[in-house]
């Protein structure tokens, strides 16, 4: 799990930079290892790692224009990626690869475009 | 200092006293297993979390500040309660309340769960405070009372109460709740907890005499349920009616109605927070009020589980659960197939497979939805296949307009698989 958890940072940081070019994106997520996957709600071998990365542009936030420029980087990169249709200010791209999943957000209301992936189960 | 920067610092002040505590213990020797483990949980919660934010040129730069705790326990089982984002200001508010299996070692993942709710619900305007102040049960035997929702309900209901004078006035409150965490959430409403919106997924049930969501959730609130295909402890009903059985609630899909082999599928107990799936973006909907945008399904047992083990094993589940809860520890062991054996179930469903369509469609729920919010891009597609006799479509869906049956082929086929569909509901009771 920790080869997929450190794929995952390095493409996320990697996409984000690509999006936004002029700025350094920040690793605000990255606990480690958790388990939302068995009967006991929380307890139990843990299964997948989750990281969010976040960037943006504080002057022009563009939102949809982001999430097609992020989906452009992924396909790009060698991920499925789809841009949802917006939903009431809400811009998204869910994007996978080889198990990892990628979700992409924007706001209209935030300048922040967050992406947050999580590793392939491990069963 | 406010009174929640007061909070904060003091449970923090709390935390460094433990890890001085459990330290010294490690360092001498005398320490047990499980205070090594404790000692790990409270450095880790000790340590700052890192947010982006914008410097005065406009730059994106990292910012470290401590965790925010309402509450922390560490001995025991641990409790915590911890607000991810600024709850002062927030204009969404989500409390999360966690299932059988947790303790303060096992907190990562849930405040990791509360972080996915919040991205998924505008997190510039959302906080989500992740609620573990009760004695989560620990085993099936533990689970099988409730005790510990007896126990923890009133603490909860307090807490809902006192969030009041915390949160920002007019910031709506949503309580979300999965699996144990849906029968102390249920006991916290019936005990006189108040949110504007209650989720819940993965429901054994709230208790035997509740099979409404009026029972127990007072108006205006409404009840908003997710039960995946495959959920066995909710099929098994083992503390009262499901909730997703209840007429006045309001059932959300928890696959993409407008699903492709990109989508990412949410079966049995445990998947209903997985980044992309349906299931976490109606949770967000709901949390960020965008309740228009909601999906909503109304598939039964049978047809969810109708390829596993070769013949729909739902119904009887629920019977064998309901005549033996103390076997259920067995009857989970027999019944909790593979993922792929679900996978394959659900393809069944999409197939419009046996019982599949037939349960399927758009029914009860658009049925319920206002004439001019029938519009939604499943909805459409459903009817727009023409293909109501395959039993993909219900009467609710079937009410639609002739200016609104124009959806593709591929978005009719997997609204009439999943049963799917999309549409404006109105939030007051419906009754």
């Amino acid at each position: 799990m920790t080869d997929g958890r450190e794929f995952l940072r390095s493409e996320l940081v990697a996409v984000a930079a690509a999006v936004v070019p002029d700025q350094q994106p920040v690793v605000t997520h990255d606990p480690g290892p958790v388990n939302p996957g068995v009967l006991f709600d929380g307890r139990g071998p843990a299964t997948v790692c989750r990281v969010s990365v976040e960037t943006g542009n504080g002057k022009d936030p563009d939102p949809a224009a982001v999430v097609a420029a992020a989906a452009d980087v992924l396909r790009a990169r060698g991920w499925n990626a789809e841009v949802a249709e917006p939903e009431n200010g809400h811009y998204r791209v869910a994007a996978s690869r080889d198990g990892f999943e990628v979700a992409v957000h924007a706001w209209a209301s935030d300048w922040r475009i967050t992406f947050t992936g999580e590793t392939p189960l491990v069963s | 200092m406010d009174e929640l920067a007061e909070r904060y610092r003091a449970n923090l002040e709390l935390l460094e006293a433990a890890r001085v505590r459990l330290q010294s213990a490690v360092d001498s020797g005398s320490a047990s297993d499980a205070e090594r483990r404790r000692l790990a949980t409270v450095k880790e919660l000790l340590t700052p979390v890192t947010e982006s934010a914008l410097d005065a040129e406009g730059n994106v730069v990292a910012v470290q500040r401590p965790r925010q705790f309402l509450k922390v326990d560490v001995d025991g089982q641990g409790r915590a309660v911890e607000v991810l984002g600024d709850l002062r200001h927030a204009k969404n508010v989500a409390v999360l309340v966690p299932g059988m299996g947790n303790s303060l070692d096992t907190f990562r993942g849930q405040s990791d769960r509360g972080d996915l709710i919040r991205q998924e619900a505008r997190p510039s305007e959302t906080a989500v405070v992740v609620w573990l102040d009760y004695d989560s049960p620990q085993g099936l035997v533990q689970a099988a009372s409730k005790d510990a929702a007896l126990e923890g309900g009133p603490r909860l209901a307090e807490f809902l109460n006192e969030l009041d004078g915390l949160k920002a006035d007019g910031a709506e409150v949503t309580a979300v709740a999965h699996s144990y965490g849906t029968d102390v959430l249920g006991q916290a409403l019936l005990d006189g907890g108040r949110a504007k919106r209650v989720v819940m997924t993965g429901s054994p049930g709230i208790t035997k005499y509740v099979d409404e969501a009026s029972d127990f959730v007072p108006p205006p609130t409404r009840l908003y349920v997710e039960r995946a295909p495959g959920d066995y402890v909710a099929y098994s009903e083992w503390h009262g009616p499901d909730p997703a059985t209840f007429p006045d609630a309001i059932r959300m899909a928890t696959n993409d109605p407008i699903a492709n082999d990109e989508a990412v599928s949410v079966h049995w107990h445990n998947e209903y927070y997985r980044p992309n799936s349906e299931a976490l973006r109606n949770i967000g909907r709901v949390v960020r009020g965008d309740l228009a945008s909601i999906t909503t399904t109304d598939t039964s047992r049978s047809a969810e589980t109708k390829l596993v083990l070769g013949t729909s094993w739902g119904g009887p589940l629920n019977a064998v659960a309901g005549a033996a809860s103390k076997v259920y520890d067995g009857v989970v062991s027999l019944t909790k197939p593979s993922r792929a054996s679900a996978r394959a179930a659900a393809s069944d469903i999409d197939a419009g497979g046996p019982g599949g369509g037939g349960q399927g469609g758009s029914g009860q729920g658009a049925g319920e939805l206002g004439a001019g919010e029938r519009a939604g891009a499943a909805g459409r597609g459903a009817v727009g296949s023409g293909s109501a006799g395959s039993g993909g479509v219900g009467p609710g869906a079937g009410q639609l307009g002739a200016g609104e049956r124009t959806g593709t082929g591929g978005r009719a086929r997997a609204a009439r698989a999943t049963g799917v569909t999309r549409g404006r509901r109105a939030e007051g009771p419906r009754r």
